[in-house]
């Protein structure tokens, strides 16, 4: 019983189970990383972490246009969009289930952008445009909030110093 | 006069209702457009002298947006007259007290100061819900576009609307989903 | 008419009298001493004819102002704006005038649409 590939899986990999049955195992959708668990004819067991492809990798948008925007190296800049805080399908796609921006590391976006992302996704929330992202505990709609919270508001982009 | 001229005078000098839906709107934004109707500047037999303002229902008034935190900086003045008078009520103060009044002050403001301001200003009809009294209803037969768009809440979209959408970025090899 | 030499001489000179006449005639419509008083008609003459000389630049901006509200009352129906037509309308050397636009908004809206 040969193990091999099992640095690979690492921390990411908890629902290694080797003592089940079925031959494959499906990481749960959190994971990016599927566990296999193949038994070759001459006896060896193989355990390989494999990457997943992404939920989105089929509708990434390409860029035609170059270095119309800010700068050349960001995706954000080379798209060149009008964003809105209102625009929640551009704007839930920066944001963790649990409400909070993503890091710079993993949206790869350039410092203005990244800042500008993350005030427009403060603005979104706070007018309770996506007060479905977030956890299940939280009180983020606005008609439970008290005070001056609780009417709507718009925000002006053009306030965002950057 | 004939019988059509005389019904296009009619016509012409007759009051009309308008709708306007205040929902996620600016009511000082709204107020410039509104303002227009109710003095009768919509019209190209438009004077100063010419009674020709129109009617407004205002409805969602309750659902009015303001810029930024405005609710909580925007202070509105009264005094009583006696010492001591003064009081300052915030925004949202006012709003919770009546959700007819940050719109009503919103439109009065926006129209020229003259002696026809009060009766123009009873042409409006603002309702705080989307319920209309059924004598009001009837009447209307125009509607006011809204001065801004009414965003979308990410709840209002379908689960497949959110995932067919274009995406602008992939995640990381090594990122785990959370 | 002489009734003594006093009376005759506190008596206006024939010149004094038309003058204050053509003051008395355009103030014959004023309220109160204003009217019979020279010394106060004269003053409130003075205030009238001033008002009447700002007001006629003040007439012609009223009626530009007038016609202005009434052709962006016009453009509004059709979902355009009055900064768009006059634009437009300069861009295709049409030299129509304010007033003559406003009287064909009110007049002849199909004409006016046709801009």
């Amino acid at each position: 019983m040969a193990l091999r590939n099992l640095s690979q899986i690492g921390r990411k990999v908890f629902e290694v189970n080797c003592n089940k049955s079925s031959s494959i195992f499906v990481a749960s959708i959190r994971n990016i990383k599927q566990v296999t668990h193949n038994e070759n004819p001459d006896g060896t067991v193989v355990i390989a972490g494999n990457y997943m492809p992404s939920p989105r990798a089929n509708q990434i948008i390409t860029v035609k246009s170059e270095n119309e925007g800010h700068c050349n190296s960001c995706y954000m800049c080379k798209l060149n969009l009008d964003v809105k805080h209102t625009d929640v399908l551009i704007l839930s796609q920066f944001v963790r289930t649990d409400g909070c921006m993503l890091p710079r590391r993993v949206t790869n976006l350039c410092k203005r952008q990244q800042k500008r992302i993350g005030t427009m996704v403060t603005m979104a929330q706070k007018a309770g445009l996506m007060s479905n992202i977030n956890p299940s505990w939280s009180h983020k709609d606005p008609r439970k909030r008290y005070q001056h919270k609780k009417w709507n508001s718009y925000w002006d982009e053009t306030t965002i110093k950057c | 006069m004939s019988a059509t001229k005389r019904v296009q005078q009619w016509a012409t000098l007759s009051r009309m209702w308008y709708l306007f839906d205040a929902q996620w709107q600016d009511p000082f934004r709204s107020a410039q457009t509104l303002a227009l109707y109710l003095t009768g500047q919509n019209k190209p037999i438009y004077h100063p002298l010419n009674d020709c303002g129109d009617h407004v229902v205002v409805i969602n008034s309750k659902e009015v947006a303001l810029r930024g935190d405005e609710w909580k900086k925007r202070v509105y003045f009264h005094h009583t007259g006696y010492p001591k008078g003064a009081s300052w009520t915030l925004a949202w103060q006012l709003h919770e007290k009546d959700p007819t009044m940050v719109m009503r002050k919103a439109i009065f403001k926006a129209m020229a100061s003259n002696l026809i301001r009060r009766t123009n200003m009873e042409r409006l009809h603002i309702f705080p819900g989307s319920e209309i009294p059924e004598e009001i209803k009837g009447n209307i037969s125009g509607q006011i576009r809204p001065v801004m768009p009414v965003p979308k809440r990410l709840t209002g979209y379908s689960k497949e609307e959110i995932d067919n959408f274009p995406k602008v970025f992939d995640y990381p090899n090594d990122y785990i989903l959370r | 008419m002489l009734i003594t030499r006093v009376v005759c001489n506190r008596a206006t000179k024939p010149d004094n009298f038309w003058k204050r006449r053509r003051v008395f005639k355009l103030t014959a419509h004023y309220y109160g001493r204003k009217r019979n008083c020279y010394s106060i008609a004269i003053k409130y003459l003075h205030r009238a004819l001033a008002y009447v000389r700002k007001s006629r630049q003040l007439k012609k901006r009223d009626a530009i102002e007038l016609w202005q509200q009434r052709i962006s009352a016009g453009c509004r129906e059709l979902g355009s704006s009055y900064e768009v037509l006059v634009r437009g309308m300069a861009r295709c050397q049409i030299a129509l005038d304010k007033k003559t636009l406003a009287n064909l908004a009110i007049w002849e809206p199909r004409t006016f649409s046709s801009h």
